[in-house]
């Protein structure tokens, strides 16, 4: 049981033997260079080239070699209105996905965190939608959402959310099936790591509560939601950048129509590499959208309690 | 004093090596799109009679997948890795040869023809030498070609008092049939499986319907030369048949395999597809399989113009073995070798004279024969553009979906069309 | 571990048995098509009529399937153990030290997830191509790393902060240096943030394509996602193949998640049931 008395016996320990001071200080150092030299080597030296690259002029259909080219890409970007609308659908996919990750996630958390061999076998099987391809889940998804033949569009008809044709086929709805799909499949990852928050809740805090007289849900909000909330918003936001960034959910279910309704900043990217041919452009679109997404990194980050 | 010996030892034994004969293999890296394992298998015997007759020269064939060719090619061009020979989806082969990437045959097919007494330009298909004939040059060399037709389901033309020897010969005779059909289907079936998606089917059956109309994609300029009543009218009555029911409610994002699947499994009465179509309801064993007729993809008031696909071989110029790799080029798109694989593979071969004879005299073939003369390529009759790459994605398919979901007016998607369509063509 | 009856147990059981089926209905129609004959699959019935495992048996028999499936395992193990092991050391560096250049790390690494894979696509593939390492399993193993290594740092940085400082000093007051504290004391009590990280990385690296496709070209190299995709050949299209496909590739994740889940359980400060 950690008391005063050990810490303050710590504290006179280390004033005592200073060698050991000295030995420790090259190893916070030591413990994260394997992280930062594989961020360097991943990250940082192709960033480094996608900044050189976004300030060259290649298009590959006019030039086999890129040149210099200065800012012309980025003023390009500053112009490309799609980008832009792109990057306002993105937002609503980012953030719609992660409120449906948490959504799914919460309930099934709390549900799978018992020790009954239904949780157990529940907490491996919720995982299935997170491991299938998306070109899979492609398919079951437009079948369920068929308006001929489709569970799911009988049920979205009944509630009035769906008419005689698939959602996948109004610019709207096609953007809320997908952005609620893709919530549905990251939702698995959320799932194990609330779990595992949940699991490092300590028993005392629960009895304490109830000895006050608490009741199920005023546990679950002053004790329960504090503990996991910093979990929430780090999975969350790194639930949020790779859904920023994702493509294959919109490119196979509806290859970023109707009419431009699930264009996403992935697609653009896409699109601007492989079928465009600009390798320059699409790099200048990564930096833009890479500052903005640590920018916004930055911000939720803020939403974190400190302990 | 040591340094000059090695130096010396070293540039004996280098004369040497340039003086020996090369008996070393040359090795020819051939990438192939086709993963199933009838297909594998066909290429592997072609290799294995190309590597018999020239023992010098290994082909090393690397499986990459159709829907995977871009992606690979142009990493590989931003990066190095391309391979020596490699097929190349038929639109896209302008794109590749815009950026100087591609080696043309020209020097190899005099020899090619002086040893096989086959003229290559006259084996090609017209179609197919708007495809790869660019600048006066040959860029590649045609291995399938594919066009559709229209097939149909006699009994439920009966059924619907339709005259099942009469099957609909123009699109607006097709979109009223259609109609009809659905009305009779009541849910079980629809009329025809058309897709209005943004997918390559859409582009693959409307370039039938735009270029019957006697419409053209680029004006002598080099401009969009859509936006014009012809396009307008040939827009209209393609979405005419989604508009008035005579396809599936969720034709505008159903995607061809959906829309081929669900004939195969009987719930159109029409669908327009490529011959081996009617191999699959064999294959499958489908009950109404003795009911199938086959017509010729429908006319517009112009002219009837089948869409053209296919593939053809292609050689890159960062290749150091151009010879040998020209050399496996014209073996395996000509000849036996070609019609083994085609018949293996159940594809129409490139090669015109292959075409016009067994097994392709058989039914069903004459008909999609017949209708690769008049199959020509989307931006008829201009050249081939690098660009089409980049359009044939879902600039036009936007405009058919805006349409058919009533999003936008003919007039004004045809307008976006143009402006979209100039806007890629001044980059 | 606080029970407040059979009876409770029961009635959550039946709600979980509900959400999770309501979770995996999708699923369940890929895997039901998965053994249709292929002209079932598009019909309006859901529940098969006919059984075949004929598309199981074509996959299992495709060239280079199986070769597949063991790079895919070998990668994401690897990946997985070895995120985890760069991962924790950093976490507790981060979050223990107050030291020069810190906040730059942290910040770099977090900086790593919010690039596009798409984006870092052409330098990485020319970086692997000078070191002559394409078509190679270890030009994607690290690359791989990259994908779950900022997460991983994050969360474990997360759950380590929320660990009272005081245990790891009683441990080293009895004379375990500061990395004796981090294995014996701190790991133990993240171990189910572990097994989360752990899981994290592997299913990155099992579903990653992109990155996949650019260095390989070789079947002998091949991932499961390639692999997959080589079933879309446009002329001979099977769904129940894809389905099947799809199936084979959830389900080894799933089966090595049931045997670590135990992993989940237990540590010292383990929560009850709330909620």
């Amino acid at each position: 049981m950690a008391s005063h008395n050990a810490g303050s016996r710590a504290k006179r320990v280390g004033a005592i033997v200073p060698a050991r001071f000295r030995k420790d200080h090259l190893l916070p150092y030591a413990m994260v260079s394997p992280a930062v030299a594989v961020t360097i080597a991943i990250a940082v030296i192709p960033l480094i080239y996608e900044v050189w690259l976004s300030l060259q002029d290649w298009y590959m259909l006019k030039r086999p070699q890129p040149i210099f080219g200065g800012l012309i890409n980025y003023i390009a970007v500053s112009k490309d209105g799609a980008l832009w609308a792109a990057l306002g659908r993105t937002a609503i996919w980012t953030v719609g996905t992660v409120v449906v990750e948490i959504a799914l996630a919460l309930p099934l958390a709390l549900l799978l965190n018992r020790n009954t061999a239904v949780a157990r076998a529940g907490s491996a099987l919720i995982l299935i939608p997170w491991v299938t391809p998306f070109i899979v889940l492609g398919f079951g998804w437009r079948f369920l959402l068929d308006s001929d033949v489709g569970p799911i569009h009988q049920i979205l008809e009944l509630i009035g959310l769906a008419g005689g044709r698939s959602v996948l086929t109004d610019p709207a709805g096609a953007l809320a099936a997908i952005t609620f799909i893709s919530g549905w499949k990251g939702a698995p990852f959320m799932v194990i790591a609330l779990i595992a928050a949940l699991k490092s809740i300590p028993d005392e805090l629960y009895e304490a509560a109830e000895v006050d007289g608490a009741g199920a849900w005023a546990q679950f909000w002053h004790v329960t939601v504090p503990s996991i909330w910093n979990t929430v918003v780090i999975v969350g936001l790194i639930l949020g950048i790779l859904a920023f960034y994702s493509f294959d959910l919109a490119w196979i279910m509806t290859k970023g129509g109707p009419q431009d309704g699930t264009a996403i900043v992935g697609i653009q990217i896409y699109r601007a590499v492989f079928l465009d041919l600009r390798p320059a452009y699409a790099a200048a679109i990564s930096v833009v959208m890479l500052l903005i997404l640590f920018a916004a990194s930055l911000a939720v980050l803020r939403l974190r309690r400190s302990n | 004093m040591g340094l000059l010996r090695v130096l010396a030892t070293g540039a004996l034994l280098a004369g040497v090596a340039l003086v020996q004969p090369a008996a070393a293999q040359t090795n020819v890296t051939f990438w192939q799109f086709f993963t199933g394992d009838t297909d594998v298998k066909a290429w592997r015997d072609t290799i294995a009679k190309f590597e018999a007759a020239n023992p010098d020269i290994k082909i090393n064939m690397e499986l990459v997948p159709w829907s995977e060719q871009q992606q690979r090619f142009v990493t590989a061009l931003a990066t190095g890795g391309l391979p020596d020979i490699s097929m190349l989806g038929n639109n896209v082969v302008a794109q590749f040869q815009a950026t100087g990437s591609l080696a043309p045959l020209d020097d190899y097919v005099a020899a090619y023809e002086a040893e096989s007494g086959i003229k290559i330009t006259d084996d090609m298909w017209p179609g197919d030498q708007g495809y790869y004939i660019l600048d006066g040059k040959i860029w590649a060399s045609p291995i399938a070609v594919e066009t559709r037709a229209l097939f149909y389901r006699k009994d439920l033309f009966r059924e619907a008092g339709l005259n099942p020897d009469d099957p609909p010969d123009t699109w607006e005779e097709l979109r009223d049939a259609a109609k009809v059909l659905s009305e009779k289907g009541a849910g079980k079936y629809y009329g025809i499986a058309m897709p209005m998606s943004i997918t390559y089917n859409t582009v693959q059956n409307f370039m039938s319907t735009y270029l019957g109309y006697g419409a053209r994609m680029l004006n002598d300029d080099g401009s969009c030369g859509f936006n014009t009543q012809e396009f307008k009218d040939a827009l209209t009555v393609y979405t005419d048949i989604y508009k008035t029911g005579g396809t599936h409610p969720d034709a505008p994002t159903l995607d061809g395999d959906t829309l081929r699947r669900g004939f195969a499994d009987g719930n159109y009465a029409m669908h327009i597809q490529n011959a081996s179509m009617l191999k699959q309801l064999q294959d499958e064993g489908a009950s109404f399989v003795d009911e199938i007729g086959i017509a010729k993809i429908p006319a517009g008031p112009v002219n009837r113009t089948g869409f053209l696909g296919g593939w053809p071989l292609v050689l890159w110029e960062a290749s150091q073995v151009k010879e040998a790799a020209a050399k496996f080029i014209f073996f395996a798109t000509h000849g036996e070798p070609l019609r083994d694989m085609a018949v293996a593979s159940g594809f129409l071969p490139g090669s015109v004279s292959l075409a016009k004879g067994a097994p392709w005299d058989a039914y069903p073939y004459p008909l999609f024969v017949e209708q690769l003369a008049d199959a020509r390529p989307y931006q008829y009759p201009s050249q081939a553009i690098a660009e089409m790459g980049q359009l044939e994605v879902d600039t036009i398919q936007k405009a058919v979906q805006a349409v058919a979901l009533g999003q936008q007016s003919v007039d004004a998607a045809t307008t976006q069309l143009c402006t979209t369509i100039n806007e890629v063509l001044a980059r | 571990m606080r029970s407040r009856g059979a009876t409770r147990d029961l009635i959550l059981d039946a709600v979980t048995i509900v959400a999770v089926l309501l979770m995996l209905v999708p699923i369940i129609w890929v895997f039901l098509g998965s053994i249709k004959p292929e002209h079932d699959i598009m019909s309006g019935n859901p529940w098969p009529t006919r059984v075949t495992f004929d598309h199981y048996i074509a996959i299992w028999n495709k060239e280079g399937f199986l070769t597949a499936l063991r790079n895919s395992l070998i990668v994401g193990l690897v990946v997985a153990v070895v995120t985890t092991f760069v991962a924790a050391p950093a976490a507790y560096s981060l979050s223990r030290f107050d030291y020069r250049g810190r906040n730059l790390f942290s910040l770099m690494i977090l900086g790593t997830q919010t690039l596009p894979a798409v984006a870092i696509l052409v330098p990485l593939v020319v970086i692997v191509r000078q070191l002559g390492l394409t078509n190679t399993l270890t030009a994607l193993i690290f690359i791989h790393l990259a994908l779950g290594l900022p997460i991983a740092v994050w969360m474990l940085k997360g759950y380590i902060d929320a660990i009272p400082r005081d245990l790891e000093e009683a441990a080293m007051v009895d004379g375990t240096g500061r990395f004796g504290a981090l294995v014996r004391v701190v790991l133990p009590l993240i171990r189910p943030a572990l097994v989360a990280v752990g899981t994290f990385a592997f299913v990155l690296s099992w579903g990653e394509f992109v990155i996949a496709l650019a260095i390989v070209s070789k079947a002998e190299v091949r991932t499961l996602p390639l692999a997959l995709q080589s079933l879309f050949d446009p002329y001979q299209f099977s769904w129940g193949q894809v389905m099947a496909g799809g199936v084979v590739i959830a389900l080894p994740a799933v089966i090595l998640f049931f045997i670590f889940r135990k992993q989940l359980v237990g540590g010292l400060l383990a929560g009850g049931v709330k909620g």
